[in-house]
């Protein structure tokens, strides 16, 4: 176990220290968040700025709908026109810079045309009504005319506030209610941890093998496995680039507040689904990361063993494609049958408990960890043996026959 | 006991049999010769005392135990295709290489430090791997080997690519580990280097022992009626004489057809004067041309 934490710690270590783990880390979302900050402020301010022209626009309208008159709402300059071709031909000289059109259909079709002069700019989203916020409410009140305000308002605005509660079915039936925001909150923990395995298996699965080519490429190895076994190499690493993956993904989870606050929260509301992720989280990385080392060394540089990897590569990411189906159907037959396959069960069992937590079954969970304990066994021992004979080649490429037998040995 | 114990060791590769039945073993203190031809399994022979690949059958015992990881610690190897970490600092490497062999952290720092200092690259300790030359890293690998003490040392062909000065060095140090007590294992084509350090050799091709034994032995065994001579008066013409085969350091070489002592005796009750007579045994590149059936 010694030689694992000293193999851990150096791999991590010469990881985190690395230049490109840092400008990855804190550099690349720094930048991201400035760029992004930039144009969002300069959006809102440009569409502020349109907003307070609109504003302060004069406007005109055809009202051709027969409803009966009302007086136009106070502080703005409104200029009516008896018909649509009059008004196209003398707003600009009336100084009108938008024109609404209420046509004879109104009340059927509910449609008004806008016409503008105004042009928007590449920051504000092209498409956006030029309508001011109080001609809505005059309309409402032609509509209704004769309605007191109060109904008016709740004609406008018919559902202000909703108390939308789940029913969660329990053995004898639905009993007990859930909020919606304690549902998300499941769903985060579980669509956190997804993403964690995802981010962490890809990221230490980039610094494995980059690692590994690295020491074959220095023709280090030989003098390393002199000193440790192979197997041990592997754990140390597995470890050691496994902390420096998760602690790049704090990093981004710290920069990024707002996931933390809600993590902490799902964590005090949730910690057993919390622990039962974890759980099946490790699982997934111990059975990804072993993979990758074993089929990884193989390769005798990075592109090699890149070449080798991407079928698991490929595989990280099926659970990203079905996600949504495995949420929607947890105990359909995708959802059962991704559950069955070793490297997309940790995904979806997650994602299945979290959202049904009473129709997953005991029994499927338990068959689960220990199916997930098998393959993992299966893959360290049998990727170990692979690494073994893996890490003394070089430039040259195994057949398949010859990994059969080194398996076998 | 031993330091190592080779006991009738075979490894195949397919149908290729890379050690087929070897033995041999070797004393603490004692500064060993493992030599061969290319591909002649000397490699494969040493990865499996390491136990980095196992042998089909036979044992390897290591300090009188199977080699596991603790036995490892005590071993030290330098592989003949070697490189150290190329993007890190040269101390930290070699801090993280003691600390593999089970060095405590401090006591690793300490004798990086030191070993470093022996190797005379002290100052170099904070620069990064690939700032140094490669005779520099040379000198820094054989400082990683030796730093844990160990008691038995095999080392791959450490000669290669080191100037005279640098070969001088590290020969001195692998004295001082022999001196120290530790076992140590050359494999090596520069057999005026094993003449020089080792007392005792092996000799393998295509994966067997060609011949073994104390150094003086074998070329002992594999002498022919050669003498180094000088003396008054001609040597050419002479019956007993097969050939002049040179001269060597100012000494003639002969060829005798008949044995050494007899062509003595014979030159003596002429009444010659003879300044040196030796029986001049083969050179070690003589013997290994001469085993493996190669060609100068």
């Amino acid at each position: 176990m010694k030689k694992i934490l000293v193999v851990a710690r150096h791999e991590f270590s010469t990881t985190v220290k690395r230049v490109g783990f840092l400008v990855v880390t804190v550099g690349i979302p720094l930048f991201a968040a400035l760029v992004f900050g930039v144009v969002i402020l300069l959006q809102s301010r440009t569409i502020e700025q349109e907003q307070r022209g609109i504003e302060r626009s004069r406007v005109g309208f055809v009202d051709l709908s027969g409803l009966p008159a009302k007086p136009h709402p106070p502080g703005k300059d409104w200029k009516s026109y008896a018909d649509a071709e009059t008004a196209r031909r003398s707003m600009r000289a009336d100084g009108v810079e938008v024109l609404l059109v209420i046509p004879p259909d109104y009340i059927e079709s509910g449609r008004i045309e806008e016409l503008t002069t105004r042009r928007p700019s590449l920051l504000s989203s092209f498409g956006r009504s030029y309508m001011p916020g109080d001609f809505k409410e005059w309309l409402v009140s032609r509509v209704l005319d004769g309605a007191a305000p109060d109904r008016i308002k709740r004609a406008r605005y018919p559902v202000e506030n909703s108390v939308v509660q789940f029913l969660v079915p329990d053995a004898s039936g639905p009993a007990a209610t859930e909020s919606p925001d304690d549902y998300l909150k499941r769903l985060i923990t579980a669509g956190f941890f997804f993403a964690l395995l995802f981010i962490s298996t890809s990221v230490s699965g980039g610094y494995l093998i980059q690692g590994m080519a690295d020491e074959k490429e220095n023709r280090v190895l030989e003098m390393v496995i002199s000193s440790v076994t192979p197997g041990q190499l592997m754990a140390g690493k597995l470890i050691g680039l496994g902390g420096a993956g998760l602690l790049q993904v704090a990093i981004w989870s710290v920069l990024g507040v707002t996931t933390v606050l809600w993590l902490v929260t799902a964590f005090a509301l949730n910690p057993g689904l919390f622990g039962f992720c974890a759980i099946f989280y490790l699982f997934g990385y111990l059975l990804f990361g072993s993979l990758l080392l074993g089929i990884g060394s193989l390769g005798s540089n990075q592109r090699e063993a890149m070449q080798y990897t991407w079928v698991l590569s490929l595989m990280n990411a099926v659970p990203a494609m079905l996600w949504f189906v495995v949420l929607s159907e947890p105990q359909g037959a995708v959802a059962r049958g991704l559950t069955l396959f070793p490297l997309t069960a940790p995904v979806t069992i997650m994602a299945r408990y979290s959202v049904d937590p009473a129709g997953t079954p005991t029994w499927e969970i338990l068959a689960t960890i220990g199916w997930l304990a098998l393959w993992t066994w299966l893959a360290l021992r049998f990727s170990a043996k692979i690494y073994r004979v893996g890490l003394l080649l070089y430039g040259k490429r195994p057949t398949p026959r010859e990994i059969w037998r080194w398996l076998r040995a | 006991m031993a330091a190592l114990e080779v006991e009738k060791v075979v490894k195949s590769y397919g149908l290729k049999r890379a050690a087929d039945g070897v033995s041999f073993s070797v004393e603490a203190g004692e500064l060993f010769g493992l030599l061969g031809p290319n591909g002649a399994g000397k490699t494969t022979l040493i990865r499996m005392i390491m136990d980095i690949i196992r042998p089909d059958e036979g044992s390897i015992r290591a300090l009188g135990l199977p080699v596991t990881t603790d036995v490892k610690d005590r071993l030290a190897y330098l592989p003949e295709e070697r490189g150290l970490y190329q993007k890190q600092r040269v101390g930290d490497v070699l801090v993280f290489l003691g600390e593999l062999k089970g060095l405590p952290h401090p006591l690793a720092r300490k004798r990086a430090d030191e070993y470093l200092d022996r190797v005379g690259l002290l100052e170099t300790r904070r620069k990064k791997m690939r700032e140094l030359s490669k005779g520099m890293q040379q000198k820094v690998q054989i400082a990683a080997v030796l730093q844990h003490e160990p008691a038995l040392v095999i080392l791959d062909e450490p000669f290669i690519g080191l100037d005279p000065a640098n070969r001088a060095l590290v020969i001195d140090l692998l004295k001082q580990a022999a001196a120290r007590g530790a076992a140590v294992i050359l494999s090596t084509h520069l057999m005026d280097q094993v003449e020089a350090l080792c007392s005792r050799i092996i000799l393998i091709h295509q994966g067997r022992e060609v011949l073994s034994g104390p150094l003086r032995e074998v070329k002992e065994r594999h002498a022919d009626r050669s003498i180094l001579i000088e003396t008054d008066g001609p040597l050419e013409g002479r019956a007993e004489v097969e050939r002049i085969a040179g001269k060597v350091d100012g000494l003639t070489r002969l060829v005798l057809r008949e044995p050494p002592e007899k062509f003595l005796a014979r030159l003596v009750s002429e009444g010659r004067t003879i300044r040196h007579f030796e029986h001049a045994l083969p050179s070690l590149d003589e013997i290994f041309l001469k085993a493996t059936g190669a060609k100068p």
